[in-house]
C-alpha cells in the first residue's frame, strides 16, 4: 500500500522492520527491565540493541543486580554507572566478593552500619564503610549520650543489653538499654528506647513526640535481650525479659499502634518463640513458633490487637521433628534518599527479605543438635498474601512457599555457632572455624527475583567442612526432616567464601555492605 | 492562494494538504524550513511520506496544537523513569488505534518531520504494545523471524534461567 516514494525510506520494509534503530531504542526505553529481557530473547537484532545501548543495558543490569538508579544528581553518566555495575555483577559471578577490613571493633552491625558504643565515655559512634562500587563514601557520626544521662537517660553500665536500629534517611537513631537487676533486690527493671537525632550529638530526635517512647514489661532476669527496627514512622520492638513483649510505635505521636506478648508459659523455661517485624505502614508480622502471622493495624492511631490477615504455615515437619523459632531478621536497605551522598546505584529496598532461623530436633532426643533451618522469605510474598482476599487466613506451605521463598539447611550439625547478617536480598551465614580462630566459612545468598540462578543448587555443597543444603525439591531420602518433598523455587544466587579472615571482627561476624562484605 | 498563515503540504503521493502554518510548525523540519523560505505561496513538497500518513500526522499536530509548547522538555537520561511514567491519553490511543503497518509509518514520518510529541506517543503505545509479551508473542505481533542458532537459544536461557519464562 505504500506508494514507491514511501518505500525508499523504508527500505523495504515494513512495520517494525521500518524503524531506524534510533526510534527502536526510543520504544525500549520505555519497558522496564523484564520486557527488556523478553526482548532480547526475540531476534540478535534486538539482543544487540539493549547489549550496545548503555541506558538499555544498565536498565537490565540494575534488575539482574537487585539494585536501583542513584540520584541523577549524583552525575555520573551512564556508561560510568554501568561500568561500575558490571564490575559489582562479576564479584557474583567469579564468587569474589570484596571484603573490607572492618576499621574499629564495632558491637553491633547491620544494614551496612558498624554502631560501638563507647561506655565510659558515652559516646556512640556510628561509621558508614564506604562502598567498593556504587560511591558511598565513608562517613562517621558521633553522639555524645552524656547529655542524655544528664536528663535521666539510662544508665550506660558496659554489662547492660542494648539493641540499635539506625535510619539514615531520617537521620534517626533508636537506642534500647536493658537494665539488669540484682535478683536478690527484687527491683524492677524497665527497658528505655530513647529517639535520638543522628547529627545532633545524642539529642532527642526534633520529630518524635517523646525522648523515651517505651513503655513495656518488667524485665526482671539476667540477660534481657531486644530487637528493634525503624520502618518509616514506626518503630518496632521485641523485648525478652520475664516475659516476651513485642511493640510497635509511631514514634512522630508518640502513640503504641499494636502490641503483644507471648509469657513464660512453663515457669522457668525462659523459651520464647515469638518477634515481629514491621512489613509495611499498616501490616506487621508476627513470627510465631513455626508460622508468620500478619496483623493489619489501623492507619491511623489508636492500639488495637489486629486483625490477622494470613496466616502462612511452614513445611510440615516428619513425625518426631520439632522446630524451635531461634531469630529472625529483616534489614531494609536505606531509602528513599541517601541522606548525605548520591550513589551511582543502590540496594532497592521492595526485595528485602525476612530470614528465620529455627532449629530442627527429634522430640525424643534430649540435644538439639540436628538440622538449622533458615528460611528467607521475600516481604513483598508476605504482602501479596497479606492484600489477597483469602477464604481462610491459614495458608499451607504447598500453596505459598514453593515460589515465594527459599530454604537453607544446615544439617546433621553437631555444634554450629552461626551468625546470620542480612541486608536487603542478601544473607550471610558465617560460621566460626573452632580449631582455627579468628577464622569463619561464610557463604553469601541473594534471594530474589532477576537474579542468576546459581549452579549446583540441587545438592548439598560443602563449604570447608560445614554443609548446606540450598532446597529446591528434595524426598525423604535426602534429609528425613519435613513430612512431605518440600519445593522452593525463588531464584537466588550463591557465593562462598571459605577461611574467610575475621579476626578484626568481634565474635566472627560478616555483615553485608550495600554492594560487599565486612569483616 | 493568499493566505499567509496557511500553506499547503504535497504528500509522495501527490495529495494536497492546506494546512494552518501554527500546526506545520509543530514540525521542526517544516518550521526550519519555512523559516528559510520567508513569505511563499509555493507549496512544500513531503517526498517520504504518503497521503494516508500525512493525514493522520496533520490530524495529531491540530489536536495538539495547543499543548506544543510544553512538550520541549529537557530529555537526559535521568529523566527516563519520570518519562516513562507519563500515560498516554486517550484521544492518542484512540488515534493510534490502527492498522500496525500504518502505526509504524506515522512514527517514522513524526521522525522524519522532527515532530518530537509524535514520536514519544507513538513510541510508548509501541511499548505498551510489547508489556507483558513472551519473546515467541512479540515475534508474532511484529512478524520477526527468530535468527537466534539452537547454541545461542540454549545459551540465552541458561543465562536466563532464574527469570520467569513466559
Amino acid at each position: 500500500m505504500s506508494s514507491p516514494g514511501a518505500a525508499q525510506l523504508f527500505a523495504n520494509h515494513q512495520g517494525w522492520g521500518a524503524l531506524a534503530n534510533e526510534l527502536r531504542v526510543h520504544i525500549l526505553k520505555e519497558l522496564d527491565a523484564t520486557d527488556l529481557l523478553s526482548c532480547s530473547k526475540v531476534a540478535r537484532a534486538f539482543k544487540t540493541l539493549v547489549d550496545k545501548t548503555p541506558s538499555l543495558r544498565y536498565r537490565l543490569l540494575l534488575y539482574a543486580a537487585g539494585m536501583r538508579d542513584g540520584p541523577p544528581a549524583g552525575g555520573s553518566s551512564v556508561s560510568k554507572r554501568l561500568t561500575l555495575l558490571e564490575e559489582y555483577e562479576n564479584t557474583w559471578k567469579t564468587g569474589n566478593i570484596p571484603i573490607r577490613q572492618q576499621p574499629s571493633r564495632g558491637h553491633h552491625k547491620h544494614g551496612g552500619l558498624i554502631v560501638t558504643l563507647d561506655c565510659d565515655e558515652s559516646q556512640l559512634d556510628v561509621l558508614r564503610p564506604a562502598s567498593f562500587f556504587s560511591g558511598v563514601p565513608e562517613r562517621a557520626w558521633h553522639a555524645d549520650l552524656s547529655n542524655l544521662l544528664e536528663q535521666g537517660g539510662p544508665d550506660l553500665d558496659p554489662g547492660f543489653g542494648r539493641a540499635y536500629a539506625v535510619d539514615l534517611a531520617q537521620d534517626l537513631l533508636v537506642l534500647m538499654v536493658l537494665p539488669e537487676v540484682d535478683p536478690e533486690l527484687e527491683e524492677s527493671a524497665f527497658p528505655e528506647c530513647h529517639v535520638l537525632s543522628l547529627s545532633g550529638d545524642g539529642e532527642t530526635h526534633p520529630l518524635a513526640a517523646r525522648r523515651d517512647v517505651y513503655n513495656g514489661s518488667n524485665l526482671g532476669f539476667s540477660s534481657p535481650q531486644a530487637d528493634v527496627e525503624i520502618v518509616g514512622d514506626l518503630i518496632g520492638c521485641t523485648v525478652l525479659g520475664m516475659d516476651l513483649c513485642m511493640s510497635v510505635y509511631n514514634w512522630k505521636t508518640g502513640l503504641m499502634i499494636w502490641c503483644d506478648s507471648e509469657w513464660d508459659e512453663e515457669m522457668g523455661e525462659m523459651e520464647y518463640h515469638t518477634r515481629c517485624h514491621i512489613l509495611d505502614p499498616t501490616h506487621i508480622l508476627k513470627v510465631s513458633k513455626y508460622e508468620l502471622i500478619v496483623h493489619r493495624v489501623a492507619e491511623e492511631g489508636k492500639l488495637i490487637d489486629g486483625e490477622i490477615v494470613c496466616n502462612l504455615e511452614m513445611p510440615a515437619l516428619a513425625d518426631g521433628f520439632e522446630a524451635s523459632y531461634c531469630a529472625s531478621h529483616i534489614q531494609r536497605p536505606p531509602e528513599p534518599e541517601m541522606s548525605d551522598c548520591s550513589p551511582h546505584f543502590k540496594c532497592d529496598p521492595s526485595l528485602t527479605v525476612l530470614v528465620v532461623e529455627y532449629d530442627i530436633s527429634r522430640k525424643s532426643s534430649l540435644q538439639r543438635d540436628n538440622t538449622k533451618l533458615i528460611a528467607v522469605i521475600p516481604i513483598s510474598t508476605i504482602l501479596a498474601r497479606a492484600h489477597a482476599s483469602l477464604p481462610t487466613p491459614k495458608i499451607s506451605w504447598e500453596d505459598w512457599g514453593a515460589l515465594g521463598a527459599r530454604l537453607v539447611l544446615m544439617p546433621s550439625r553437631t555444634s554450629y555457632s552461626e551468625h546470620i547478617n542480612v541486608f536487603g536480598s542478601r544473607v550471610t551465614i558465617s560460621v566460626p572455624r573452632p580449631s582455627q580462630q579468628g577464622m569463619a566459612d561464610v557463604v553469601v545468598l541473594d534471594v530474589r527475583e532477576g537474579v542468576v540462578h546459581a549452579e549446583g543448587s540441587r545438592s548439598a555443597t560443602e563449604c570447608e567442612g560445614i554443609s548446606i543444603l540450598v532446597l529446591d525439591r528434595f524426598t525423604k531420602e535426602v534429609t528425613p526432616v519435613f513430612k512431605n518433598p518440600v519445593e522452593a523455587k525463588m531464584p537466588y544466587r550463591m557465593v562462598r567464601i571459605p577461611q574467610c579472615d575475621v579476626s578484626k571482627s568481634r565474635s566472627g561476624v560478616v555483615s553485608l555492605l550495600s554492594d560487599g562484605l565486612c569483616a | 492562494m493568499g493566505d499567509s498563515n496557511r500553506l499547503t503540504l504535497v504528500a509522495s503521493d501527490g495529495g494536497k494538504f492546506v494546512v494552518d502554518k501554527e500546526v506545520v510548525q509543530m514540525s521542526v523540519l517544516l518550521k526550519n524550513m519555512i523559516e528559510d523560505l520567508g513569505e511563499t505561496d509555493e507549496s512544500i513538497p513531503i517526498p517520504n511520506v504518503t497521503s494516508p500518513v500525512l493525514t493522520k500526522v496533520i490530524e495529531f499536530c491540530e489536536n495538539h496544537r495547543t499543548d506544543a509548547a510544553r512538550t520541549d522538555g529537557p530529555n537526559v537520561d535521568g529523566d527516563d523513569a519520570r518519562m516513562r511514567t507519563a500515560v498516554v491519553s486517550d484521544w492518542d490511543r484512540q488515534f493510534f488505534d490502527v492498522d500496525q503497518d500504518l502505526m509504524f509509518e506515522i512514527i517514522v514520518a513524526a521522525n522524519y518531520l522532527d515532530i518530537k510529541s509524535l514520536v514519544d506517543v507513538g513510541c510508548k503505545v509501541v511499548a505498551d504494545m510489547i508489556k507483558g509479551k513472551s519473546p515467541q508473542e512479540i515475534r508474532d505481533l511484529f512478524d520477526i523471524v527468530n535468527d537466534f542458532s539452537p547454541e545461542e537459544e540454549a545459551a540465552l536461557r541458561k543465562e536466563n534461567e532464574w527469570a520467569n519464562d513466559r
